[in-house]
């Protein structure tokens, strides 16, 4: 009986600190961003004119201390600039890096790797691919021509930004 | 079926015992009841694993989507092929990726492909692959109204309105899925499952179209979303106007077999633009990066 309620105590307890720390976490939260990217640039400046300062590596958090429609000024330690809003994200970078490396899980299989085609080929799995190479319906070259087409994220935004220096100019 | 799950547990040998102690009530519940859950109203067992499991359940059905999605894709493009131009279709994958990065689903692996069609038109499958026309493509006239119609085209799969449309989940998260566990035979269940919607993806795509609510809110946040990504938020009607002002109107036929009338949404558009302040900026439609790519 009595351990009963000492565990009903701390369950309690525990719950109440929970919260507690979901609410400090909860503040915290709209001023830290993650950045996304690998090698993210940090500008004197809101633009892409001139070298970035510094660069960050993807998962790092920043202080955002000031934000305009596309641009941060942010604070990590000692550094303090502007990255475009694009590149930070509330929310820590998704371990998952590509429909590629969820691929490469799920296939299991750690000599076979894994390219953006098998992919979508390990989710479906390696016999179900097979049934469909059959299908008179169904043009899976094409399809794996299409996926090999497919860009990442980096490369959108370094194309992104190529366009907002060609409208400076 | 109840009655005989629970003798086995009763009449177990002594190390099947063990294991039925080792697992916790819940999981043992559910194995008992899974067989029983389609006929049960509201499935309790079922929905108490999914508050448990909810994250697991939403990538399980991430991967359905992506599935059927990619089934219809390649679908498509037994129809209609692939324009061999890989620069150009470069172009369409950065400008398609740029503006779903600021859409709802950032995360989702995007894929964009022109295809050779003189039809006007363009086609979202779930799980993002996204197809334009060649003859869509020639009728545009700079980047920005390539980002707003792509920018359409990945509203509709980042509202997931095929997914919602035709109820695309993971067969595992379906109440027949116990059942088909149970009694063996889940492979044959789900490749059903999955050809049938594929099926019914395409003829939505093709032949029904969606319902109206789910193109005028694919209207809605495709230019809110091209707008943020940094394009001139007009390109999507100024191409959807040129569209309707075909003479013979022959593609704006097409398009409107599967999509309301252009006029009620070229001025609900506008109406959003001037509401929300979307107009402009002129000089980001970048014409000429635009005339480079195109063939």
């Amino acid at each position: 009986m009595n351990m009963k309620r000492w565990g009903l105590g701390l369950l309690l307890l525990w719950a109440g600190l929970a919260l507690a720390d979901d609410e400090g976490s909860a503040e915290q939260a709209a001023k830290l961003m993650y950045v996304q990217t690998h090698n993210a640039a940090v500008f004197e400046e809101p633009g892409l004119g001139g070298d970035p300062l510094s660069r960050l590596a993807q998962g790092d958090q920043v202080q955002v201390l000031e934000s305009t429609e596309r641009w941060y000024r942010v604070q990590q330690e000692d550094l303090e600039g502007w990255m475009p809003n694009l590149v930070l994200r509330d929310t820590p970078p998704s371990r998952r890096q590509s429909r590629a490396d969820e691929a490469a899980e799920l296939e299991a299989s750690p000599r076979r790797r894994a390219s953006a085609v098998t992919t979508a080929g390990a989710i479906r799995g390696v016999e179900e691919e097979e049934r469909l190479l059959d299908d008179p319906d169904l043009d899976i070259e094409q399809l794996r021509a299409l996926e090999e087409m497919g860009v990442s994220a980096d490369d959108a935004i370094q194309f992104l930004m190529a366009a907002e220096e060609d409208v400076e100019e | 079926m109840k009655h005989s799950a629970i003798k086995a547990e009763d009449s177990g040998a002594e190390p099947g015992r063990r294991t039925w102690r080792c697992l916790s009530p819940l999981l043992a519940l559910s194995l008992i009841l899974m067989p029983l859950a389609p006929v049960l109203a509201e499935h309790p067992p079922r929905a108490r694993l999914h508050q448990i499991q909810p994250v697991e359940a939403a990538e399980a059905n991430e991967r359905a989507e992506i599935r059927v999605g990619r089934e219809v894709a390649a679908r498509i493009l037994a129809r209609h092929k692939l324009v061999d131009d890989p620069a150009l279709q470069r172009y369409v994958n950065l400008v398609g990726r740029a503006v779903a990065l600021h859409g709802d689903r950032p995360d989702l692996d995007f894929y964009f492909g022109v295809i050779d069609s003189e039809q006007v038109n363009a086609y979202a499958a779930p799980g993002g692959y996204i197809f334009v026309t060649s003859a869509a493509l020639a009728l545009m006239e700079d980047e920005a109204e390539l980002a707003g119609v792509l920018a359409h085209e990945v509203a509709h799969v980042d509202r997931r309105h095929i997914v919602e449309a035709l109820n695309i989940r993971a067969p595992e998260a379906s109440p027949m899925a116990g059942l088909t566990r149970f009694f063996g035979g889940a492979t044959e269940a789900t490749q059903v499952f999955f050809s049938q919607a594929v099926d019914r993806v395409v003829e939505l795509l093709f032949e029904d179209g969606l319902q109206r609510e789910d193109e005028f809110e694919a209207d809605r946040f495709g230019v809110r979303t091209a707008a943020r990504t940094g394009y001139d938020a007009e390109g999507f009607s100024r191409f959807l106007s040129r569209l309707s002002e075909l003479e013979g109107a022959r593609a704006a036929d097409e398009l409107s077999d599967t999509h309301p009338a252009a006029g009620e949404r070229l001025e609900r558009i506008r109406v959003l633009l001037q509401e929300e302040g979307l107009r402009g900026p002129e000089q980001n439609r970048f014409q000429a990066r635009f005339e480079q790519h195109r063939p």
